[in-house]
């Protein structure tokens, strides 16, 4: 039973490694060390209610729910601690060393990401970014989906707004 | 996780090619093998910590509750009983003094010295004692 309960979770941490990873990484902001202790801890807890799931994709939606309360938790957690330690300059925390393309507008994006409201910033990150579907978020975050699409709707007018060159940009600086 | 068309919020094209350059932008390198396997393995060793405090966490807490307890009867241990069995001092010096002696001693705290007058009280013994060596 153990060990079918081992083999349920290496699967699981297999086919959802990379897009956990992903949604985390642009959740905090570009922060590998943080996305990667945010998926940790996930995992950990979907290991621990792995037996009360039987299907894959109800346990999926578990999951990812808390992935995105993880990584809201962990940034609630950063402006406490920048708050009080002074050390906050408009610096985004290490941005993302590891990750491909211009460093100088992916801080930008995380920037513009990071002044919407959490809701907004999740509904967005969830939908446009990572594939997810209105219903499916409108369940992960426990919000009905009129709510998501408003969410969805003020944060791309946002983005345009605060990135209106990339928004112009006809693919000059793809990857 | 299964989706349909529908489901997504529907862009214009200008729209969609800025979601689209965006996240092109904004997403992290794909893992390597070797960050992969080290990823795993931290989880691994994670998942075994914690699994190994939840088993101390039972003994920790009897533990606990034990060294209360003890603290909390220790003072008890060396108390002697009150005469009604229940906690206190034990009085049983003072209930044995005579009443004479009782006032004798503690009779200077209830008048002034000026009205105090010994003899009353004292037996015959000791005032004839008295009578010798104070000049009564």
């Amino acid at each position: 039973m153990a060990l079918e309960l081992e083999q349920r979770f290496h699967l699981f941490v297999a086919s959802h490694r990379e897009r956990a990873r992903r949604l985390a990484w642009r959740l905090v902001g570009g922060d590998d060390a943080a996305a990667e202790d945010v998926i940790q801890e996930a995992f950990i807890k979907a290991y621990r209610a792995l037996g009360q799931f039987r299907e894959e994709a109800s346990l999926a939606t578990w999951f990812y729910r808390i992935v995105v309360r993880q990584a809201h938790n962990y940034c609630r957690w950063r402006t406490v601690r920048e708050t009080w330690s002074g050390l906050w300059h408009g610096e985004l925390p290490h941005a993302a060393a590891q990750a491909s393309g211009d460093p100088l507008l992916r801080r930008r994006i995380a920037k513009a990401l990071a002044q919407l409201s959490h809701s907004q910033k999740e509904a967005f990150v969830l939908v446009h970014m990572e594939g997810f579907s209105v219903r499916e978020v409108s369940a992960l975050m426990g919000k009905p989906e009129g709510t998501v699409k408003s969410h969805l709707h003020r944060a791309l007018q946002a983005l345009r707004s605060e990135l209106a060159d990339l928004a112009e940009d006809t693919g000059r600086n793809a990857p | 996780m299964t989706q349909s068309r529908d489901e997504w919020p529907q862009l214009d094209h200008a729209e969609e090619q800025f979601v689209k350059r965006l996240a092109a932008r904004y997403a992290p390198q794909p893992l390597t093998t070797a960050r992969r396997v080290a990823l795993d393995e931290a989880l691994w060793a994670r998942l075994q910590r914690q699994q190994r405090q939840a088993r101390l966490t039972p003994a920790l807490a009897t533990v606990a509750v034990a060294m209360l307890i003890t603290c909390l009867t220790w003072s008890g241990l060396f108390m002697p009983p009150a005469p009604d069995g229940g906690p206190g001092v034990n009085m049983s010096a003072l209930s044995s003094t005579e009443p004479w002696e009782y006032e004798l001693l503690y009779a200077r705290e209830l008048t002034s010295t000026a009205e105090r007058d010994d003899g009353a009280i004292l037996p015959d013994d000791y005032l004839g004692i008295a009578e010798v060596f104070l000049d009564k």
